[in-house]
């Protein structure tokens, strides 16, 4: 059962094979007996799932139609409110506050659609970090190989997924951490357009950056979840879309007529050997051509950077006067940093983020869908200070957003797809599938041809 | 280094955060890395009228699904 992706166990339920509940407890099970190693869970919510679960079974014990994602179990990272739970968003210094009193928008969209959840995830705190080294709760542990981060900050919703706990996770990406975590636990990730997932209620990091997304086994779940969670919401000061665009049904359209670019330069700069390599399996499965260029992604990257701190800082500053002690020993010094940047920098940022918009957009006056690497190198040991990047020696954990800041800055839409490029029993390492702004529908298209000739898949660990 | 840590100083004293000397230390140390990736930023010409990014929105949300394919 572990082995099924989650629409398979939408099919099963829908026909009768399996119950909602049953699926259900095959997750709970595998849960409990594997996450003492991986570390993905925070929180379960086990009772809600069953009560979740057995009202899909009613209803089709009732002949009544059921909902898109019926008995689909997932579960979200723990910055998403769960109604009831306290939204901890990594850290220690929230435990103290209230439970949330209503679920996050997009819980509420997948329950609406069926969908099961099991629980809350484990995370870098207040999702700035690359590598769920949460000194709180513990390392998240990468279930090809637990002795090396899972990536982060959405760690936990990478690691459960590849470790078959749940089939559909929830992450959020601001700079990375969704298309991070899928990368080095080598499962399907999609970080959509800037502005097209609705963020309410879930604790912010960098409101010019947040996106949220879903982490998968496979592009149609991706694509599944993606358009329930999908809706305008003028509660949302950056929800931008106002009307639904479903993906689902064109995955499988190939990639005939599509113009397919991979980005050399900067891209090929930082990334290490098996990044290239993988890219180079993924670009020659689409035949697509090499060495096309990114404008100043380097400057993307920096401005990225900047901003992420001030707004970071600035939010946890009321905090930090009084609490600094108890947050998270590896960030807490950039969060007071970020605080004090001047203002200068940030606005400069952001005024620069203006001028590449624009020069982003005009690449894909070219291409339809543009390749990377998702991350310079595979999963790293635990603890990993420094890593040697094609010669040069480079900070760890910040290195790991090298190849996905420049892109989420300009707000367009990837699919992380997961590469072997050492064979079934090597490590993963993810290619990003990238497309223009509202694009999702070819973004995923694409990964899904990746899957389809075999290029890219997900399998569960240790089956 | 030393402008740095005395901006620390200032600067967290401004905002009424506590630091000892060995955050002061352990702060000025990120602030001057990203010193380094602002001035990257700092030598792109802006011009005046070049505004901030408004919230932010990559490209206006199609009105018609006419290029969806």
């Amino acid at each position: 059962m572990v082995m099924n992706t989650g629409m398979d166990i939408v099919r099963a339920v829908r026909s009768g094979e399996m119950q909602a509940e049953e699926a259900l407890e095959h997750c709970i099970a595998r849960i409990e007996v594997t996450d003492a190693r991986f570390n993905a869970f925070t929180d379960g919510c086990f009772e809600r799932a069953l009560r979740e679960a057995r009202a899909i079974d009613a209803l089709r014990a009732r002949k009544e139609p059921l909902p898109p994602l019926a008995g689909l179990p997932y579960a979200v990272k723990n910055l998403f409110d769960i109604e009831g739970v306290t939204t901890r968003a990594g850290s220690k210094v929230r435990n103290g506050e209230p439970p949330a009193s209503a679920d996050a928008l997009l819980v509420q969209r997948l329950k609406a659609a069926g969908a099961v959840l099991v629980g809350a995830l484990n995370m870098d705190e207040f999702a700035y970090g690359f590598t769920t080294e949460n000194s709180h709760y513990g390392a998240c542990r990468n279930p090809r190989d637990t002795s090396r981060i899972a990536g982060g900050s959405s760690g936990g919703s990478g690691a459960c997924v590849a470790a078959g706990q749940v089939p559909l996770s929830l992450g959020s990406d601001t700079n990375g951490s969704i298309r991070v975590p899928a990368s080095l636990c080598g499962v399907f990730g999609l970080k959509p357009t800037f502005g097209r997932l609705s963020r309410r209620g879930t604790f912010p990091f960098v409101a010019s950056l947040d996106h949220l997304g879903p982490l998968a086994r496979s592009v149609e779940d991706l694509a599944a979840s993606y358009d329930a969670m999908q809706g305008p919401d003028p509660l949302d000061p950056g929800c931008q879309a106002t009307r639904v665009q479903p993906t689902l049904a064109g995955i499988d359209a190939g990639i005939a007529g599509l113009r397919i670019g991979a980005l050399g330069g900067y891209f090929e700069t930082h990334a290490g050997p098996m990044a290239q390599k993988a890219l180079d399996s993924a670009a020659s499965a689409l035949h697509a051509e090499r060495g096309i260029e990114w404008p100043d992604a380097a400057l993307g990257r920096a401005a990225a950077f900047i901003i992420t701190a001030s707004e970071g800082g600035a939010l946890h500053l009321p905090a930090l006067r009084t609490r600094a002690a108890d947050y998270e020993p590896l960030s807490v010094d950039r969060f007071i940093a970020g605080a004090l940047q001047p203002a200068e920098w940030y606005l400069r940022a952001q005024r620069f983020r203006r001028l590449y918009r624009d020069k982003v957009n005009a690449l894909f006056r070219d291409w339809d869908v543009l390749l990377a690497p998702a991350t310079p190198v595979q999963a790293v040991p635990i603890g990993t200070e420094e890593l040697e990047l094609n010669g040069m020696r480079v900070p760890a954990r910040p290195s790991m957003g090298l190849l996905t800041q420049p892109v989420s800055f300009a707000g367009c839409p990837v699919v992380a797809a997961p590469l072997w490029p050492q064979g079934p029993l090597g490590l993963p390492i993810g290619v990003q599938v990238i497309a223009a702004p509202w694009r999702e529908d070819l973004a995923l298209r694409v990964a899904r041809a990746l899957e389809a000739v075999g290029v890219a898949s997900a399998p569960v660990e240790g089956l | 280094m030393s402008d740095v840590i005395a901006y620390v100083r200032s600067s967290a004293q401004l905002l009424d955060l506590t630091l000892d000397d060995a955050q002061v230390e352990r702060v000025a140390l990120h602030l001057a890395r990203t010193r380094g990736i602002a001035a990257v930023l700092a030598n792109t010409p802006l011009a005046p009228a070049d505004e901030l990014a408004e919230i932010f929105r990559p490209a206006p949300f199609p009105a018609e699904d006419a290029a969806w394919s």
